[in-house]
């Protein structure tokens, strides 16, 4: 099967005052129609600045510096403005942490959803109105007649959230990009944002790639995840196999980090000690390594490729892995881990 | 306050409490047109009852708006009281003024979710850590060299940080700095509101951890104020549930995790994240909604409007907050 979406290599580089950076270093996904996949990391792991590539949403001073990002086959790199525009919303749809980034603030809720409407199907106004009565309804909007007529600041963070979403849902996207969705939101809220993400991709079949820094997300929506750290995939597994058997010791980290309600009383928290780098000054070789409880020599001078290490296509970054897990091991997982 | 609920505490924990917070109300005017006039309140915190005894963590939880970070605020008297009493070692301190407040003021320090709005950039982190001991005359100029460079050990931050600048540092180094700043004064009571909200999941658990071992070297007095139920429980020995300004349910962690009351509280928990991918096809209920306006509301119970269990009696009558340790506001308790 084609893939859905293919991004290969991808590097995003940004103009500074102290020069160019790169938060992004050539990361890979590969995207079934239908798939959820996780992108978990930390602030400054670069997790947001990839979902804004794939989109082509770099602002000022920001660029695809290497790869390409093809979206059923079709390289969205080379695309024009124009060409873009209508790919975007068409094929793709994206949700911000911060809902009011997506809505115009002086336009009421239903001029706005209308228009994504029509912009995507010939339907009269009335007809689109119609629908996006419709569609509010269906992300649990309660009186969905009265909240076309709002504008956006009178709703609540939550409400505004779901009328994104009906946005996203308007155009009947292929995939759907979702960045820290829910973080903005309180875990009630979140909870019906997440299953109302968990209907709209069972009815319509789309495939969600979603950034998130919270695991319990990840638990709750992905198929497969991938990890990111300081801009490179450490990473990347079936959700199962991610939590049942974390490979790398970031994500063992992350896991040990996570203070769970109902775990043993006097369990203690194995933080991570240090903070994350700052995309301009990137330690050599591995870039956990000086976080890192394992690292050796090795991991000081050379960086470790991503590799199959598993069965079932569990890919993990790490000196200390490879060289743990025996060498057959990871030569099955390499032929049979394709995906 | 419920007599029950202080003749059960009281013979379990012998001791007075540290803070006793009784029938606490904070408003705020909503202002309407263009005299300003007052338009009704935000009830923020709307009759909360509570006692903290010394070494104890109580934590506070709730979704945003229901009062919790003002309830934290108010206690510390950075927000002015309407009604109720709060007790600080036996002395009634809602009605002190400003002035009279101040010599109480070492004791009781809160930190702050965002270590960087609460710590004034110009200041190195010696003086952000030697003033309040000065200005309270805790500590001369001299004297005060000693205590903070033990405030640092604490803390786990180096000396070479004593000359640097907040900017100068990481997200959790800074919350290092303002939890240092907060043990400057040596409290008896800390209010902590959202100390890890803002932080990296990896940061997070190395504040965690040192507010653990505070709690346990110091035998700190907390109120530990939160939306996340992990961070709560990792911290608290008791929980207390806030909702729309009222406590909905309150009692020891264990009871209150594995075996909550009110239906709020099990669908508060209900909405938490799974924390293994295998739990995820869980059957379970969430809230409907979102909470009403503090300004307005509901009659009755004011959970009646998200429950799925409400009756007429929810709808018409206010549950009082009743029961022993482990008490709950609800017509209808679950079981």
């Amino acid at each position: 099967m084609a893939y859905l979406l293919e991004v290969e290599e991808l590097s995003v580089s940004f103009r500074t005052e102290g020069g160019e950076i790169t938060p992004v270093d050539g990361i890979r996904i590969a995207l079934n129609p239908g798939e959820t996949m996780c992108i978990v990391g930390e602030s400054g792991s670069g997790k947001s600045a990839a979902a804004l590539a794939i989109l082509r949403l770099l602002g000022e001073g920001g660029r695809i510096s290497g790869g390409s990002v093809r979206l059923n086959g079709e390289d969205l790199v080379s695309k024009t403005g124009a060409e873009l525009r209508s790919f975007r919303g068409k094929e793709v749809a994206m949700i911000f942490q911060e809902p009011m980034t997506a809505l115009n603030p002086v336009l009421s809720v239903g001029s706005q959803l209308i228009e994504a409407i029509r912009l995507h199907s010939k339907r009269s106004r009335k007809e689109a109105r119609r629908v996006a009565a419709e569609l509010l309804r269906s992300v649990g909007i309660p009186r969905p007649e009265a909240v076309l007529g709002e504008y956006p600041h009178s709703l609540s963070g939550g409400m505004r959230q779901r009328v994104v979403i009906a946005m996203a849902l308007a155009s009947e996207p292929k995939l759907l990009i979702a960045d820290e969705p829910t973080t903005a939101l309180d875990v009630t809220i979140q909870a019906q944002i997440l299953e109302l993400m968990k209907r709209f991709r069972e009815r319509s079949g789309a495939a969600i790639v979603l950034i998130t820094h919270d695991l319990g997300v990840v638990a709750e929506m992905a198929d497969r995840v991938a990890v990111l750290y300081a801009g490179r995939i450490v990473e990347e597994a079936d959700v199962f196999s991610l939590f049942e058997n974390p490979l790398h010791p970031y994500t063992q980290g992350l896991m040990r980090s996570v203070p769970s309600p109902d775990a043993v009383r006097g369990q203690r928290l194995v933080p991570i000690p240090g903070s994350v780098p700052s995309p301009a000054a990137m330690p050599a070789g591995c870039r956990f390594h000086d976080r890192c409880p394992q690292a050796d020599r090795r991991c000081r001078e050379e960086e470790p490729p991503l590799e199959p290490v598993r069965a079932g296509g569990h890919k993990a970054r790490c000196w200390a892995v490879r060289e743990r897990l025996p060498a057959t091991d990871a030569t099955v997982a390499s032929v049979g881990g394709g995906l | 306050m419920n007599p029950n609920i202080q003749a059960t505490n009281r013979t379990e924990l012998p001791e007075a409490p540290l803070l006793r917070v009784e029938n606490l109300k904070t408003y705020y005017p909503l202002r309407r047109g263009t005299f300003g006039r007052a338009a009704g309140f935000v009830r923020a915190v709307d009759g909360v009852s509570l006692d903290v005894y010394r070494g104890e963590t109580m934590g506070i939880v709730g979704e945003s708006g229901c009062g919790k970070s003002t309830l934290g605020r108010t206690i510390l008297r950075l927000e002015p009281s309407r009604e109720g009493r709060i007790y600080l070692g036996g002395e009634e301190i809602a009605s002190y003024s400003q002035r009279r407040m101040r010599p109480l003021r070492p004791r009781m320090q809160m930190i702050f979710q965002d270590p960087f709005a609460s710590l004034n950039p110009r200041k190195t982190v010696r003086d952000l850590l030697a003033e309040p001991p000065i200005a309270h005359g805790l500590a001369d100029r001299r004297s005060v060299q000693s205590r903070v460079g033990r405030l640092l050990e604490w803390v786990g931050l180096p000396k070479t940080a004593l000359d640097r600048y907040p900017h100068e540092f990481s997200g959790g180094q800074r919350q290092r700095i303002g939890i240092a700043r907060a043990l400057s004064l040596e409290p008896e009571l800390i209010v902590c509101d959202e100390p890890v909200s803002a932080l990296d999941v990896s940061v997070q658990a190395q504040i965690l951890n040192l507010l653990k071992d505070l709690q346990e070297e110091l035998k700190l007095t907390c109120l530990f104020i939160a939306h996340g139920l992990g961070a709560v429980s990792y911290l608290s020995s008791r929980v207390a549930v806030m909702y729309l300004g009222k406590i909905v349910e309150i009692g020891p962690k264990e009871d209150l995790i594995g075996r909550p009351l009110h239906p709020y509280t099990r669908l508060l928990w209900n909405s938490n994240p799974v924390s293994d991918p295998r739990l995820r096809e869980r059957d379970r209920t969430l809230p409907a909604g979102d909470p009403p306006s503090p300004a307005n509301p509901p009659p009755g119970c004011r959970f009646h409007p998200r429950c799925p269990y409400a009756s007429r009696k929810c709808r018409e009558e206010e549950p009082p907050l009743a029961g022993g340790r482990h008490a709950v506001a609800c017509h209808y308790p679950l079981d």
